[in-house]
């Protein structure tokens, strides 16, 4: 029990202390200007010291280009190129960047709302989808605040009959903080023992005291 | 971001073929890298709370770069026995996540942070390009089908 009171208080303390890293880490990101000039860093290409990435809203169109907001850093660019945008859409831009927020675009991609809100709609599904497989295979048990693997009521046939060769070995839950599943089988394990052993007990002492009987007889 | 779709089918694809030949790559552990590969997009609880008039979209960036994403997946993990073996599952996915990120063409991602502000992206995808969900689901199909088969 102490043992239990103890594991829990560890993730406790654990717990606490990646999500207060976690909040540092996003309090420093804010808080510094650096990590959000959107500078590239090349992964296939070389990089130029003035190239940038930045996505923002589609604000004001010129003959020559277009203005959009990035809301990110809070600062309108000046992009220089020959798309074709409207108002309000999402425009991706990478380029270089010049003097008085202005950029010479190498590539923009423009995204309309109905297409953002299509892909939202796919994540929907995708969400849906991940939530039958995570409940297909563990559940979450509220006393120990952990989830578990499903055992007892697994839905694949063949692993139930031979749950070694998929991985699912009953060794992997520490017998400290067993499922309900090992809680019950320990529980029906002692009760048939002292049953089985009572059930000797008894027949032995009724044969001899049968046998004694027999023998004045 | 490529959708969901893609995000959970590429990490569930991944370990089922890896399945075939390591017992640990089961199903179960199949939906703890799902998990792990959608920890990233955490970050996108600020577009509800933006209806709210709460604007968090830069506060909570960093949960969209490794060092964030892998805080996430521990804090995750000590909802598991299994910490160290759950943890590792969370951390495939979350490399899935980030490789199929850098494909797109949306801005970057702080690969170093907070050692370095610069920002990674292949750059051949755009967000809403939906041949990748495709692309994926054909794969995943393809190798349900062989996983079916060899399970008879």
């Amino acid at each position: 029990m102490l043992k239990v009171i103890g594991m829990r208080l560890k993730r406790l303390i654990l717990g606490t202390f990646f999500i207060l890293l976690l909040v540092l880490l996003c309090y420093n990101y804010v808080s510094n200007d650096n990590y959000r000039d959107h500078i590239v860093g090349g992964l296939l290409t070389d990089y130029s010291e003035n190239q940038i990435a930045v996505s923002g809203e589609v604000t004001r169109i010129y003959n020559d280009g277009f203005e959009i907001y990035v809301f990110s850093n809070d600062k309108f660019y000046r992009i220089i190129a020959d798309s074709k945008v409207s108002l309000g859409n999402d425009a991706y831009i990478s380029g270089t960047l010049n003097s008085h927020n202005e950029i010479i675009a190498n590539k923009i991609v423009i995204t309309k709302g109905d297409e953002i809100i299509f892909v939202i709609f796919r994540s929907l599904f995708g969400a849906i989808m991940f939530l039958l497989i995570f409940g297909r295979y563990w559940k979450f048990n509220r006393e120990k605040m952990l989830f578990l693997r499903k055992y007892s009521d697994f839905p694949d046939q063949k692993i139930l009959k031979n749950p070694r060769r998929w991985g699912h070995q009953k060794s992997i839950v520490p017998e400290r903080l067993g499922n309900a599943v090992h809680v019950k089988k320990s529980v029906f394990g002692v009760a048939k023992l002292v049953l089985q052993t009572s059930r000797f007990i008894i027949l032995t002492a009724f044969s001899k005291i049968f046998k004694k009987i027999l023998r004045r007889k | 971001m490529p959708d969901w779709i893609t995000h959970i089918l590429v990490p569930w694809t991944l370990i089922t073929i890896l399945g075939f030949k390591f017992k640990q790559f089961n199903q179960q552990n199949a939906a703890i890298t799902i998990i792990g590969a959608l920890i990233p997009d955490i970050y996108k609880i600020y577009i509800p709370l933006e209806i709210f008039g709460i604007h968090l979209e830069n506060f909570l960036n960093p949960i969209h770069f490794p060092v964030g994403s892998l805080l996430i997946a521990a804090f995750l993990s000590l909802f598991f026995i299994e910490r160290r073996l759950i943890f590792s599952f969370l951390t495939l996915g979350i490399i899935t996540h980030y490789a199929l990120d850098l494909l797109l063409f949306n801005g970057g991602i702080c690969l170093f942070y907070p050692f370095s502000p610069l920002e990674f992206q292949v750059g051949i995808i755009s967000v809403t390009d939906y041949n990748i969900t495709i692309a994926s689901i054909i794969a995943a199909f393809m190798v349900y089908f062989i996983y079916k088969r060899a399970n008879k």
